[in-house]
């Protein structure tokens, strides 16, 4: 019998407060494509990566074409064969293509020169294999997202591999593009490469594929094969499996009945390219959920509401006064704060301690009648967050980049709850946080909301706006296509899922 | 399992956290060490009279490291720290015939204003600091010459200059007064002031300070101007070493200061230092440069070694607070 192109056994990776994969196994055989299905956070990229050297697995076995091989770094997966194209292709925008399709692969003659010539004719030849036309000349910053998708992929098949990665190339492409890419893999199949393909698009996956894999919670739950029966559905409930954190009777009901107070009131609000015409309102006490896709505009429609960008049009009104944030502390001193999605990046100072991280926005609170820090107050409200949120530290002086990611989250947004913002805005809130620490920030969120503060959560795991809000807006392509309410039956994560997976709303791209 | 993992990840960390802590500790058993060590070798090192001269150049260069170092603090580098020196003595050395306080007044201002325009210079026109300031490391010098026709200002007629320098209070050297109560009330704002707060919280992650509300700008160009003080109050006490103000004083300065707070435990990434430190890190610099003169090695190799010690030093705190993955 014929040794599989690709054969990985027992996967394990865990990174800081989290265990990305959990044993996972996984077979590609030559001339095959294999699809990749999961919520976010499911493992998917992570075992992408681990197959394509980007990091190594913590335990586990990987054989190419029957020989173990031990993949360190990027290198050693080209030279074995192995190409990857990323989730957003990382060209350098300044360069022409040729440069980025040969980008440190330039060739050379006599070692010192580049040789442009042959790189042009290769790079022609490769991408009239892959059946387009782009001038090769032309800067990367001045092509079409389907042409510059096309490119990350001539770049990875520069090196001729054997198994190509493809994670999520689909996603800012229109049904013609995918179509046309579609058949470029097909063929790239028929020759007989071995495919991984990424994707989140569930008609997409059933139409391309020979497998589906379908992971969950690290693990490869389970393995379907195309048909004209299996239906989205199929996929998706085995991408959900049974729920396993207990749902937490959230919001018991929203205060419909009582008077409700506008806190926050949008009016087509836009911002060019990244989402349009959002109009919404949010009310004292009222948790709302946005549901979509990476790229699917949420992040930004945060950013512009505490003033980290600014939006180009519509208008923002917050208690009905109508504002223009031009940065973020005008945001702050409305009452809104973000927690953004990348807590290590833009929320927290890692290394600096957990009482000053907590305290950063709210030092002129903490000043005696000298204008100095008071030092006792400052702990005082350190301890008094440390203890609400319970965040396992050693101490109020622990260096924060020394606790869990969960902990961590956790401090970002204790420092919004010690500047008493009337609005927190969440993107992510549990994002590489451990199961336990997940269903601790849930309930915090929930009781900060039953406190009469007003939340916008945006999450990729449907799962977690349902426990958190009292209704979820959908958005696609950076439009609200479809608001659910906790008394409606829709109010599932299934029926949300097949809103958002579904491929006829994805035309706006 | 998993909790045990992290506890014990945990009780690592805080040992960690104790020696880093404990930077201030380690630097003066370092500075002991240095001490004791070179008294082995050069027995007049620890002559009074070479002792208390030492501690007037420490104070002298270690008063402009304690600009430096609020400058690192905030993420950013500071280049025409002697150029500003030069400048800002220059400024006041013309004013010198209306008497030494309108001089000096006017120096600690020259000296603020510049520290200014580099803070502006690099926050509003978004330009690196280590070009901003290489560039006004050469306008604020050339201004220094300008000034002067590159003629000296003597001060044998201004008793303040020179006893700023070179007199004593109680015993002790006017500069190492100086230099202490500047670096405790510099020390002080920084633990006790919002600003102080701010200043760290900017350095350690300029995103995530921006978002939290803090209004870097005027926080990095304060850095400035406070270094921009601190050159423009270590120049006096270095020209009434020589009697006269040149054009050129301050030139290098900028190399040592950096030194010293690097070598004083200041992150070159921004938000980790104290002004403590550098106070540690001024005396053991000029402690090593001392015993090097005492050693017979000769102005002209002191300024190689000066160069090579910065280097090494970076080198030496690269190792030892190796960012974790």
């Amino acid at each position: 019998m014929q040794e599989p192109l690709l054969f990985l056994k027992n996967i394990h990776k865990q990174f800081p407060g989290v265990k990305a994969l959990r044993g996972v196994d996984l077979t590609l055989e030559k001339g095959k494509i294999v699809s990749l299905v999961g919520t976010n956070g499911a493992g998917k990229s992570t075992l992408s990566n681990i197959i394509a050297g980007i990091y190594p697995p913590d335990s586990g076995e990987i054989f190419i074409e029957g020989k173990s091989v031990t993949i360190s770094d990027p290198k050693v997966a080209e030279q074995l064969g192995v190409g990857i194209v990323h989730q957003e292709p990382t060209l350098a925008l300044n360069m022409t293509v040729v440069e980025n399709i040969f980008l440190n692969k330039e060739l050379t003659r006599n070692r010192i020169l580049l040789d442009l010539k042959k790189m042009k004719q290769e790079s022609e030849k490769v991408l009239e294999f892959l059946g387009f036309q782009i001038n090769v000349d032309k800067k990367v910053e001045e092509l079409t997202l389907v042409e510059k998708e096309v490119v990350a992929i001539a770049q990875a098949m520069l090196v001729k591999p054997r198994i190509l990665i493809l994670d999520e190339v689909t996603a800012p492409l229109n049904k013609g593009e995918v179509d046309h890419l579609f058949k470029i893999i097909k063929d790239l199949r028929n020759n007989g490469m071995g495919i991984i393909f990424i994707g989140h698009k569930l008609q997409e996956i059933i139409e391309i594929s020979d497998s589906i894999m379908v992971f969950r919670d690290g693990k490869n739950v389970g393995e379907l094969i195309p048909s004209e029966k299996l239906s989205e559905k199929e996929v998706i409930a085995l991408m959900l499996g049974v729920t396993l954190n207990e749902d937490l009777e959230a919001g018991e009901k929203a205060s419909e009945s009582e008077q409700r107070e506008e806190v926050l009131n949008l009016i087509n609000l836009s911002k060019q390219g990244l989402y349009e015409n959002i109009n919404f309102t949010l009310y004292k006490g009222e948790a709302v959920g946005f549901a979509g896709l990476k790229g699917s505009g949420i992040t930004e429609l945060f950013q512009s509401l505490q003033g980290i960008i600014t939006f180009d049009d519509g208008e923002m009104y917050v208690k009905t006064r109508r504002v223009k944030f031009k940065n973020p502390k005008d945001g702050i001193d409305a009452g809104i704060g973000m927690v953004t999605n990348d807590r290590q990046k833009e929320g927290l100072a890692l290394t600096l301690d957990v009482k000053e991280n907590i305290s950063v926005s709210s030092l002129k609170y903490l000043l005696n009648k000298l204008k100095l820090i008071d030092t006792k107050l400052l702990k005082d409200k350190a301890e008094k967050y440390v203890q609400a949120l319970s965040i396992k530290t050693p101490s109020i002086n622990q260096f924060v980049q020394n606790l869990s990611g969960g902990n961590q989250q956790k401090i970002v947004i204790a420092k919004w709850l010690l500047k008493n913002l009337d609005i927190i805005l969440v993107d992510e809130p549990t994002r590489g946080v451990d199961v336990k620490a997940k269903n601790e920030i849930y309930k915090l969120l929930l009781n900060e909301k039953n406190n009469g503060k007003s939340l916008l959560v945006a999450s990729p795991e449907i799962r977690e706006l349902l426990n958190i809000c009292d209704r979820i807006l959908i958005v696609i392509g950076g439009r609200i296509v479809a608001e659910v309410h906790r008394n409606t039956k829709e109010f599932n994560e299934e029926d949300i899922l097949s809103i958002i997976h579904s491929s006829h709303h994805y035309n706006t791209a | 399992m998993e909790d045990m993992v992290i506890a014990n990840e945990m009780n690592k960390n805080n040992l960690r956290q104790a020696l880093l802590k404990n930077h201030t500790f380690i630097l003066f058993i370092i500075m002991a060490c240095v001490m004791i060590i070179g008294s082995i070798f050069v027995p007049s090192l620890m002559q009074k009279d070479n002792l208390l001269n030492v501690l007037r150049l420490a104070s002298i260069v270690g008063l402009a490291a304690i600009g430096s170092t609020v400058v690192l603090l905030v993420g950013e580098i500071d280049l025409s720290i002697g150029s500003i020196m030069s400048l800002s003595l220059v400024t006041g050395g013309l004013m010198v015939g209306y008497g030494s306080v309108p001089a000096l007044t006017v120096t600690c201002l020259t000296g603020i204003i510049l520290g200014i325009v580099n803070g502006v210079f690099v926050t509003k026109l978004k330009i690196n600091s280590l070009m901003v300031t290489l560039g006004t490391m050469s306008v604020f010098g050339g201004l220094a010459n300008v000034a002067t026709r590159g003629q000296s200002i003597f001060l044998y007629d201004s008793p303040l200059y020179l006893w700023l320098g070179r007199g004593y209070i109680g015993g002790i050297p006017v500069p190492v007064i100086i230099f202490l109560s500047v670096g405790i009330i510099l020390s002080l704002l920084l633990r006790f002031t919002k600003t102080g707060k701010e200043i760290y919280f900017t350095g350690a992650n300029k995103r995530a300070a921006w978002i939290s509300g803090i209004n870097i700008n005027k926080i990095k160009i304060t850095a400035y101007a406070v270094s921009g003080l601190t050159a423009a109050l270590a120049g006096p006490l270095l020209s009434s070493q020589t009697n006269r103000i040149t054009p050129i004083q301050g030139v290098g300065f900028e190399l040592s200061a950096i030194a010293v707070a690097v070598l004083g435990g200041t992150s070159l990434s921004g938000g980790k230092g104290t002004v403590i430190g550098t106070i540690l890190g001024a005396l053991t610099f000029q402690l090593l440069l001392n015993i090097l003169t005492l050693s017979g090695v000769g102005t002209y190799m002191e300024q190689v070694l000066k160069g090579f010690l910065l280097i090494v030093i970076v080198v030496v705190y690269q190792v030892v607070d190796k960012p974790r993955g």
